[in-house]
């Protein structure tokens, strides 16, 4: 799983029946102290209720499908949850840096 | 099946519905010789219950949902034992 920011909502008005209800967002990826990484995924997430600016756990893959049930949505990134803020151990502080 | 060691812990209030009374777990790759964290911190689901600085064992890919009592998991990385001892024969070194 990653870590990243909200940078945009993506509109679209067609769209294969399976992800109606999905949202799509452009989420910039980061490190672990926030800065960001010069990477971006197009994540679909459906039940959370998010806005530019949030701090995102992204899964990839296979799993994604799983966003509404198992009803094997075509999706292979997913925002799973709302990161309110990471405790790192004080002895690896310095990987956060990276 | 990974070996790798939890440095942090993420506190999230808005999740997933399959998320729910699960932890999620930052954790690094660790060399099994020297134990010397190396590659990148990640973000896994706990299974099992495990604390910063111990060694564990985690599943990536689709079969890492499968970990948890309800196969519906949104979870593409989850840890699944924590380590006590590995050994490893001169032969293999």
């Amino acid at each position: 799983m990653d870590f990243g920011i909200i940078k945009k909502e993506v509109v679209c008005t067609v769209k294969d029946p399976k992800v109606k209800s999905v949202k799509f967002y452009i989420v910039q990826l980061l490190n672990l102290d926030k800065t960001p990484r010069n990477e971006y995924a197009v994540c679909a997430e459906n039940t959370l209720g998010l806005g530019v600016g949030d701090y995102v756990l992204i899964v990839k893959g296979s799993p994604s499908r799983m966003l509404d049930g198992n009803k094997d949505m075509p999706i292979d990134q997913a925002i799973s949850a709302r990161v309110e803020s990471i405790d790192i151990d004080e002895k690896y502080k310095d990987l956060m840096k990276d | 099946m990974f070996l790798a060691k939890v440095i942090g812990i993420t506190w999230s209030n808005h999740k997933h519905y399959s998320y729910d009374g699960i932890e999620i777990k930052v954790i690094q790759d660790v060399n099994p010789e020297t134990g010397q964290l190396i590659g990148k911190p990640i973000f896994a689901l706990d299974a099992v219950g495990s604390s910063i600085g111990e060694i564990v064992a985690y599943e990536v890919s689709f079969q890492a949902g499968w970990a948890f009592d309800h196969m519906d998991v949104l979870s593409d990385t989850t840890i699944t034992a924590i380590i006590d001892s590995v050994n490893i024969t001169k032969k293999d070194l």
